[in-house]
């Protein structure tokens, strides 16, 4: 038999008259039966589905007209909306008689909605919202997955390769993401671009505003440029006749093809936090590299009908067709299709929605808190509650009344919400790390905003309704002859214990999110990391153009740039290196000249190459460990003579002395031999583990592009324009970029975790202080309202501290209960704590038992102290403190 | 009596004067081409209950249903004359008026 869904049937049947439930349900069941048959499981589902809420408002109304009945004696004042309408003024003005209670309700629930309504407007704008390109969803991203992991770009011969056998594809487009140097201008520029395959801008449909856009035809050697928007506003200033203009890019006559609308870039994989701003042919020269150079990111668009799933398992078999075909470069390497969007925004999107849990945390523990005390108060209104059903109201009318209440105040705190929300949106937008994209889009739109309806809507259903509907179920008789005394009704006890269990066990999730998150930040930032931050300079210079067309010249200048910087006063130490450090890098296996040679390439360790020149490990700070560091001896072909990091030396000549010792990255010699080891540093980041590194000399290593580094004896700040004006005393047309000291590197490199961190951390706190506060106020309360019974228990011969115990005993039991289930709640939220946490457990013992002291200690201490102020107290006092 | 009561009362008469809810609602939705709710047809039944109009038995569980019983609906004769004042009414004011 096909089940429908628990909770559909419970809701379908909620509202009716129980004479008739049964029979309801029986037909509804008999009809999904039938319809899974004829139309299918899924559909007869929804159909089901769709009757339980269709049927909510017939049967909420005729359960509200039905009771409803009062005698004429009452004022029935209209019906429905005419009904609700009274019940809301009269609402209003008794919250308004109360604006201490009604205040503290109403800015509880507004810090709540408005956190969680703020998170949600960044997390939308930053991640859900799609690609600004026709149909995005289409565009992919195709990576390869390389024997070491995820994910490389692919070489040329592959992606020519990928072109000629996929089938799950409308086009493919190779991709080579670089810093372009732009000369012949005022001041010479260098700005972050892409040369591209013509296939790009077919596949991406976007046409451009002025002029064409880069053709498979200029693939030939064509010297021809497209630019951004931005860059045509900023070189042009938006005039049309830039079309058909030259300029130099990397020392060359390129001429202005054309112009893309504003908005517009090609998804890269790589580089996703930067705007690609010029646009060059992709040289089809590039294709002919080796099989085995990874260097260019792919991105496509699926074919109609095609999913991603699909296509992935497509771009398996090429893989593992090359696979076969060339097994010196090819063995083991797989491919990934993601769209562009998950690729971009999907893993700080995970992390992003661990935030908004946190948030929405904090507004279930408003809520808990604001029931309890609206429960409170309606313990207090009894009377008033008695009074009214004695003069006809019904249990229905009492609860509308009271969750009219609720309605008032979320209608008020929602309004609060939206404007907590402009101010944190505000501040989270300064406040959010450099590495978060679209930063600029963030804002409280209607999208957000209907957001914010939907969670006071949903807030105002969750601490209203249940104390609405406890606090109606008033036994008349009763309270009309304790003329108003109360104790409390048991089940009325059961949810106010449920509420303050509840806040217990949310705040420890919490705490132990921002405790755990907090050791995670403190372990990142405290880590070894291998270099010094203090007083070094750092700065992006290549050299591009005709006159560096061989090694020696580039070399030349970069050894020109040293000596320059070098004679600026308050320089120590100059020196160059192709990969700074946290900065991600290129890798190789090697081979090591005393094994045996190996079959496949991509056998042996993994090691990260880089090429250093000049001072740069004085100037970096990493030590010298063992051995010698780099002279220009080294350099000698067939004699090249390498350093290798400590991490490197332990792992591939453990127990031996690697001064020495030769390898290669190639199978065969000539050799490298190791002269010396230095410190180990990270060169993928902070929370990424340490590699295997190899330094070569400038002059025999991998050439390219790099960073001048330069440490100081005064503030690197004072010295910046000095060292770049060094730069361009050597060559004007050579600019530096990227002008950065390691501390702001690293502190770049930490903004992210400390963004979270921080934001759990206050959730932490709002949350802990909340439901201290909440625990303690609801506890406080009704135990006041017990004095008289301890009262009757006194006089009746029980002791004090009998009288204490008895309280005390049921605040233990709540706070054993509210860990307990806290407990259970820290270890399901390890999960998803689990991608942020770093170098500690997901749990963090000392913390959470803290917290569940302190928490305890709210209840329990919150129990206590008014018991004890009753058991000193007189019997007779007590008896007549109401 | 409202426009969906008459519906109701209709069904019930036109598949021989006993009918269950599902029939009820599918005999509607039938005819008029309206996915109607049960929610909507078991109030209508109600209140058509409370005015007389419809009597009911229970009829046998099965498992089909959950082990739940049928709850047959018969239109009273009460019924019968509230719907045929309706329709009379109906049709007095209809005449000569052009819509």
């Amino acid at each position: 038999m096909i089940r429908p869904g628990r909770v559909w049937a419970w809701l379908l049947g909620r509202f009716l008259a129980p004479e008739d439930r049964d029979a309801m349900l029986g037909d509804a069941l008999e009809e999904l039966q039938r319809r899974a048959a004829r139309d299918g499981v899924r559909r007869a589902r929804a159909w089901y589905r769709g009757q339980a809420i269709r049927s909510l408002g017939p049967t909420m109304h005729a359960r509200f007209d039905s009771s409803f009945d009062p005698p004429p004696s009452f004022n029935r004042r209209g019906e429905g909306w005419g009904m609700w309408r009274n019940d809301l003024k009269l609402a209003a003005r008794g919250l308004r008689r109360r604006p201490g209670f009604s205040l503290t309700i109403v800015a509880t629930l507004a810090v709540g909605v408005g956190f969680t309504t703020a998170l949600f407007g960044v997390y939308s704008a930053v991640f859900l919202e799609p690609l600004d390109l026709p149909d995005s969803e289409e565009i992919v991203v195709v990576m390869g997955v390389g024997p070491f992991g995820c994910c490389g770009p692919a070489s040329g011969p592959d992606y020519l390769d990928f072109v000629e056998r996929e089938r799950s594809f409308d086009g493919m487009a190779a991709l080579n993401p670089t810093f372009f140097n732009l000369t012949g201008l005022d001041q010479a520029e260098r700005v972050y671009g892409t040369r591209t395959t013509g296939s790009a801008f077919d596949l991406l449909e976007v046409p451009p505003l002025l002029g064409r856009p880069i053709l498979e035809t200029d693939q030939d050697g064509a010297r021809v440029a497209v630019l951004s928007h931005g860059l045509w506003l900023r070189l042009f200033e938006g005039r049309d006749d830039a079309i058909g203009d030259v300029l130099d890019i990397d020392g060359e006559p390129h001429e202005v093809v054309g112009v893309m609308p504003a908005g517009f870039d090609i998804p890269s994989p790589w580089g996703t936090l930067r705007e690609h701003e010029l646009f060059t042919p992709f040289p089809n020269e590039l294709f002919e590299r080796s099989r085995g150079s990874h260097g260019y990111p792919v991105i496509a668009r699926l074919s109609d009908g095609v999913s991603v799933d699909v296509a992935e398992t497509d771009m398996q078999r090429i893989a593992r067709e090359l696979e076969a075909e060339y097994p010196e470069t090819n063995t083991d390497w797989g491919a990934l299709v993601q769209t562009a969007h998950e690729y971009r925004y999907g893993e700080s999107g995970s992390q992003f929605r661990t935030l908004l849990a946190a948030a929405a945390l904090v507004l279930l523990i408003g809520c808990a808190n604001v029931a309890g005390l609206l429960l409170a108060r309606a313990a207090g209104r009894e009377g008033e509650l008695a009074v009214r059903t004695a003069i006809g109201a019904s249990r229905r009318a009492l609860a509308r009344l009271l969750f009219a209440e609720s309605v008032v105040l979320s209608a008020i705190a929602a309004l609060g919400g939206v404007g907590v929300a402009y101010l944190a949106v505000g501040g989270l937008r300064s406040l959010l790390p450099p590495t978060v994209p679209r930063v600029d889009q963030i804002a409280v739109d209607g999208q957000v905003l209907v957001f914010a309806v939907a969670i006071s809507v949903g807030t105002a259903l969750l601490f209203g309704i249940v104390p609405a509907l406890f606090a109606s179920r008033t036994d008349v008789a009763a309270r009309v002859r304790e003329n108003g005394y109360s104790t409390l009704a048991p089940g009325r006890e059961r949810l106010r214990d449920a509420f303050i269990v509840l806040q217990i066990s949310v705040g420890l999730v919490l705490l132990n999110a921002a405790a755990v998150l907090v050791g995670s930040y403190a372990n990142v930032r405290g880590q070894e990391h291998g270099f010094s931050t203090e007083g070094v300079l750092t700065m992006a210079l290549s050299a591009n153009g005709p006159e560096y067309g061989d090694r020696a010249s580039v070399l030349r200048f970069y050894e020109d740039v040293i000596a320059e910087i070098e004679a600026v006063p308050g320089i120590r130490d100059v020196g160059f290196v192709t990969k700074l450090p946290l900065a991600g890098g290129s890798n190789g296996s090697i081979q090591r000249a005393d094994e045996p040679p190996r079959t496949n390439q991509n056998d042996g360790p993994l090691v990260e190459v880089s090429s250093a020149h000049g001072d740069y490990f004085a100037a970096m700070g990493i030590s010298l460990v063992r051995g010698r560091l780099l002279e220009p001896a080294d350099s000698t072909p067939g004699a090249v003579g390498v350093l290798i990091n400590e991490r490197m030396a332990e792992s591939v000549w453990p127990g031996e002395d690697p001064i020495g010792q030769q390898f290669g990255f190639e199978s065969e010699p000539p050799w490298l031999t190791v002269v010396g080891v230095v410190g180990t540093v990270r060169q993928w980041g902070l929370e990424q583990e340490a590699l295997n590194e190899a330094y070569f000399p400038y002059a025999r290593g991998w050439s390219g592009s790099g960073h001048i580094v330069v440490s100081t004896e005064v503030d690197p700040a004072t010295v910046s324009a000095e060292v770049r004006a060094a730069v361009g005393r050597v060559d004007p047309t050579q600019p530096p970029a990227s002008l950065q000291t390691m501390a702001e590197r690293v502190d770049r490199a930490l903004a992210q975790r400390r963004f979270y961190t921080a934001l759990i951390g206050i959730f932490a706190a709002l949350a802990l202080g909340l439901a201290t506060a909440g625990i303690y106020g609801t506890v406080t309360y009704f135990v006041g309202r017990r004095v008289r019974e301890l009262g009757i228990r006194m006089a009746l011969g029980a002791g004090g501290s009998g009288i204490v115990g008895l309280v005390l005993r049921r605040g233990i039991r709540l706070a054993v209960w509210g860990v307990g289930f806290g407990l259970v709640g820290v270890v399901a939220s390890t999960r998803v704590i689990e991608s942020l946490v770093y170098g500690v457990g997901a749990a963090e013992v000392v913390t959470v038992l803290v917290g569940a002291l302190a928490l305890s200690a709210a209840a329990i201490g919150a129990s206590v102290l008014p018991a004890a102020r009753a058991a000193r107290v007189s019997p007779v006092i007590a008896l007549r403190s109401e | 009596m409202g426009e969906f009561e008459q519906f109701v009362l209709l069904a019930i008469v036109r598949r021989g004067n006993r009918a269950y809810g599902m029939e009820i609602r599918e005999e509607i939705e039938e005819r008029t081409g309206r996915d109607v709710s049960y929610g909507a047809v078991y109030t209508a039944l109600r209140r058509l209950g409370k005015k007389g109009f419809v009597t009911h038995e229970l009829g046998e569980p099965s498992q089909e249903r959950g082990g739940r019983a049928k709850k047959f609906f018969t239109v009273l004769p009460e019924g019968r004359q509230a719907l045929r004042d309706t329709r009379a009414a109906l049709d007095t004011m209809w005449e000569g008026a052009t819509v």
